[in-house]
């Protein structure tokens, strides 16, 4: 799983520490996430897409759909 | 937004150094019994406790279990060592039948109440921390079982010498200590 955790963090000027604190995690676990290394419950999914004011899909994408849209995902 | 510095109050200090001396030095006093060497286990378990409790007063707070969950599992790892001294002090006394049989089992509630303990500290981790932990225990399980299978094969063959069951658990805690690093190693 893609994911552009770490675009949308950067727009809003957040360090992982303070995202980390907004969704009541570890630092370790929004480092993971960023860097693909695991991939967060439906529960935490939902909190991101809240937080950043979008849906769940517009953050994470299977690594196939990520070759066809490259536009989006750069 | 990591920070080194204590995060909490002076009782509270207080209250991790008690406990986490309880802990370590009734456990130090059990494997004294076990090894024969009651005195610098209980000593030497003192001192442990007091720099556990120290350690884990320093931890920030963001990447710590809960202060009072991990003294609840100290003060359950505390009566597991208590219990297990006062069996062995108790199991010579000549007792027979139900009488022997309520104190040879006498720590296993304490036991029971370790493992509920720790099972609360995980529960409180965030998922990726209890995901981490429960890979651990489930490499920590595994390897334990290798070991001491592979142990008894070969005293079973007369290569090895028969061991003490106290060291089961030290096995354990060094077969999860290795998983915790290889699932912190994948994730990091």
């Amino acid at each position: 799983m893609k994911n552009r955790l770490k675009v949308l963090r950067a727009e809003k000027d957040w360090s992982q520490a303070q995202l980390a604190d907004l969704l009541d995690v570890s630092r370790q676990t929004v480092n993971a996430l960023e860097t693909g290394k695991y991939d967060p419950s439906l529960p935490l999914a939902f909190k991101l897409a809240a937080l950043f004011a979008c849906k769940i899909e517009d953050i994470f994408k299977p690594e196939e759909e990520e070759k066809s849209d490259s536009t989006l995902w750069g | 937004m990591k920070e080194n510095t204590p995060t909490i109050s002076s009782s509270e200090l207080r209250k991790n150094l008690i406990t986490g001396a309880f802990a370590v030095g009734m456990l130090g006093l059990a494997f004294g019994i076990a090894f024969q060497n009651l005195g610098i286990g209980g000593i030497v378990g003192i001192l442990v406790g007091l720099a556990v409790g120290f350690r884990i007063s320093q931890v920030p707070i963001k990447i710590r279990y809960p202060l009072h969950i991990i003294r609840r599992v100290l003060i359950a790892a505390g009566l597991v060592g208590l219990l297990s001294t006062a069996c062995d002090a108790l199991i010579d006394r000549g007792w027979t039948g139900m009488h022997l049989l309520l104190v040879a089992i006498l720590p296993i509630a304490a036991w029971a109440w370790l493992v509920i303990t720790l099972a609360m500290a995980i529960t409180s981790l965030d998922e990726l921390q209890r995901r981490i932990q429960t890979e651990a225990i489930a490499i920590g399980f595994a390897g334990t079982a290798i070991v001491c299978g592979g142990y008894s094969l070969l005293e079973l063959a007369g290569f090895l010498p028969a061991l003490n069951w106290g060291l089961v658990v030290f096995i354990m805690v060094f077969m999860w200590f290795i998983g915790k690093m290889w699932t912190l190693w994948r994730y990091r």
